[in-house]
């Protein structure tokens, strides 16, 4: 059995994907469990961000860039539990990268004519998951989703990331619900890009952990926005419910 | 009305044509090279052609080439899957502005006016001209660093006593002179400059030294090798949406007392040059099918959170100078990705297909980047009149000297009228501006006989 400290939940179309760190010295790895015949975890996933959870795990043959994968036999036990800024500090000893060539061992690319979304070859790319510190966000919803514009810390910016972080997938429903009939997913926009990414500038520890989609059929691995720390905070969507003039 | 109607159809006979061919271009970025297109009605997620994240870069890519951003933004059945369902959609939302148009066209009082023409146009470059090999010598560079790197063989420098002021002053009169125009007629001045730092404004100066009317309305506007786009935006909307009737959009830079050598990295500042160029707007009454060319399309951007931004930065350096910071090779290829991209744009905007320009006046940092556009775009070099090659990248106003050239070299000839003119320029950050000129129809009356009521604005 070994132990993993649950660090990400993504929505995927049938289900979760998750990703827990494993030490290893005084660092961490990335671990991705996955259930028999699938990526994905379905419904319901009981587990929280920062559980610890054993798992029985068997090797897959690894192949590039998901290097991560595992093989899980059944459901995995909970032993306990570690809290956000513990989490983080794990997260931060685990892969991380500084610029976007460093992320996942090649450069990114984006179509100048498109919308902004990087990917990676995928047999350039060495790994699919991977962490950084930025110095901003922003949100903004497009076609079917929400996304995240992300600058880096040095300077570089990801421009259209799609959230697939369960849980902040979870309080932006909840948002969009408060935000009324009409075109609710605006007034959601200038909630997150106020008073939420004021809050997360303010925060010290702003991080968060990107993953690659696996490949299509041309290659081409997207990126997604897997974790973002902080965390969402309930008290943000109180005060975004009671009103204009409160946040 | 009948007209209107028959307009109506024919535009919703082209914009067909138009939204197959951009949902098209756009599919094909997302798709391996060789492939072939899908049939019309494929839907390109459940044929396994397009990921969910293609899927949604194809969809933005087609917004962008077709100016309608957000089209395809909270539709009932959800976003189109196939090219039927995206040129269906790009198409209803044409025929409905074309409809909008056509009413407010019937709607429109008798002289309403909503043409603009480019009744006239001036350049001029700084008198003196310096060659390469002397530049790099000054700047203490490498042999061939401007003329084999950049291509650059020799440019224009303002002399000892010239200045943004003379230059402007040139231009303007050149133009003004073109279009049959008295100064007094001039009922807006809009100026731009990369390099004038005085108060008060080179819009101020040129009023005061052209002996513009009191009432006359000066704007200084920014954009850097952009500005003239800018210019030309400005001027146009101020007379599509006012009473004024003549407009002067002016650019002028001198970058010799800012580059001095010694004091900014010679490989950029040997690569400037100093000039002007200005052009005549007037509103036209909106049934006048004058032969002049007219702005139609504009785009204007900006992609401050991209990479671009971080290549070029230039700010005082308190001792009368500037500090630079660049990564040349970088911003080059930036630059050509972005006019190439704002190219096509505009060709989507406007329906001109880029292969019935007759010129494109754009940006042209240098010959070699100059080269690169016309290759990456796929246009005939010879379209391009080229700038920099003799002046030096002269700032707002290549685009100004290109433009100018444009129009003295797209005349009618015998019965054919001269194709559209494409302008696209962008400065630092990158900011990006371009319009199309198109050309009209019959005799242009003389500014002096549509001018006549201006002064009674």
């Amino acid at each position: 059995m070994r132990e993993l400290i649950l660090s990400e939940i993504t929505r995927m179309a049938q289900g979760y994907c998750i990703i827990g760190l494993e030490p290893q010295g005084n660092a961490f790895r990335s671990v991705r469990p996955m259930p028999q015949r699938s990526h994905a975890w379905g419904h319901p996933w009981p587990h929280s961000r920062g559980d610890r959870l054993r798992f029985r795990l068997a090797s897959l043959p690894s192949v590039r860039p998901h290097v991560e994968d595992f093989q899980a036999a059944g459901a995995p036990a909970c032993t306990g539990r570690v809290a956000e800024g513990e989490l983080l500090r794990c997260l931060r000893a685990a892969e991380t990268g500084r610029k976007t060539e460093e992320l996942f061992g090649s450069a990114l690319q984006t179509n100048p004519q498109g919308g902004g979304a990087a990917w990676v070859n995928a047999r350039e790319a060495t790994r699919s998951i991977c962490g950084c510190e930025f110095r901003f966000v922003r949100f903004h919803w497009k076609l079917d989703r929400w996304r995240a514009e992300l600058q880096l810390t040095s300077g570089e910016s990801l421009k259209s990331l799609p959230i697939v972080d369960r849980d902040w997938n979870d309080f932006l429903d909840e948002a969009a619900k408060l935000g009324g009939s009409q075109n609710p997913q605006e007034r959601v926009r200038s909630f997150l890009n106020g008073p939420v990414a004021a809050a997360i500038w303010k925060d010290e520890n702003r991080f968060a952990r990107l993953g690659l989609a696996r490949p299509n059929p041309q290659g081409v691995c997207w990126l997604m926005l897997d974790s973002l720390f902080p965390l969402q905070k309930r008290e943000w969507l109180s005060k975004f419910a009671a009103g204009p003039g409160t946040t | 009305m009948k007209r209107n109607e028959e307009k109506v159809d024919v535009a919703r006979q082209r914009s067909a044509r138009d939204a197959h061919a951009v949902v098209e271009r756009c599919l094909r970025t997302q798709l391996p090279p060789a492939g072939a297109l899908p049939a019309e009605n494929t839907d390109w997620i459940a044929s396994g052609l397009l990921d969910s994240m293609a899927h949604s870069e194809v969809l933005i890519s087609i917004e962008k080439a077709s100016g309608l951003p957000g089209v395809f933004d909270g539709l009932p059945g959800g976003p189109p899957r196939s090219t039927k369902a995206a040129a269906d959609c790009l198409e209803a939302v044409h025929a409905k502005r074309e409809q909008a148009k056509a009413r407010a066209g019937d709607a429109a009082p008798a002289g309403a006016a909503s043409q603009v023409a480019v009744a006239g146009w001036g350049h001029c470059v700084g008198s003196e001209s310096v060659p390469a090999a002397a530049v790099e010598k000054e700047h203490g560079l490498a042999p061939d660093t401007i003329l084999r790197r950049a291509g650059i063989e020799s440019v224009a420098r303002a002399g000892r006593e010239e200045n943004e002021l003379d230059l402007a002053a040139r231009a303007a009169e050149a133009a003004l002179a073109r279009a049959g125009a008295k100064a007094s007629l001039v009922d807006h001045v809009i100026v731009t400059s990369e390099t004038f730092l005085g108060l008060p404004s080179l819009g101020f100066a040129l009023h005061r030294r052209l002996d513009l009317r009191e009432d006359c309305g000066v704007l200084d506007v920014g954009g850097a090798c952009a500005g003239l786009v800018n210019a030309l935006f400005v001027g146009t909307s101020i007379l599509r949406s006012s009473r004024a009737r003549l407009a002067l959009a002016v650019t002028a830079d001198v970058h010799g007392p800012a580059l001095r050598p010694g004091q900014v990295d010679g490989r950029f500042a040997g690569l400037f040059g100093d000039g002007a160029s200005a052009f005549v707007l007037r509103r036209m009454p909106r049934e006048s099918n004058g032969a002049h060319y007219s702005p139609g399309e504009f785009v204007l951007g900006c992609t401050p959170s991209s990479s671009p931004s971080r290549l070029i930065a230039v700010s005082p350096d308190g001792q009368g100078g500037v500090q630079l910071e660049f990564d040349g090779d970088a911003l080059g290829r930036a630059a050509v990705r972005q006019l190439d991209s704002l190219l096509r744009q505009l060709a989507a905007r406007s329906g001109c297909r880029l292969e019935s320009a007759s010129s494109f006046a754009t940006h042209q940092p240098n010959p070699r980047l100059l080269e690169m556009l016309a290759r990456q775009s796929g246009l005939p070099m010879e379209r391009f009149p080229v700038v920099c090659k003799r002046f030096g990248n002269l700032g707002s106003s290549t685009a100004g000297v290109a433009l100018s050239l444009a129009l003295e070299q797209s005349k009618p000839r015998g019965s054919a009228k001269p194709g559209p003119i494409f302008v696209a320029a962008l400065g630092p950050g990158l900011v990006l501006g371009g319009c199309v000129l198109q050309f009209g129809g019959d005799l242009l009356p003389s500014c002096e006989e549509a001018g006549r009521d201006a002064r009674s604005v």
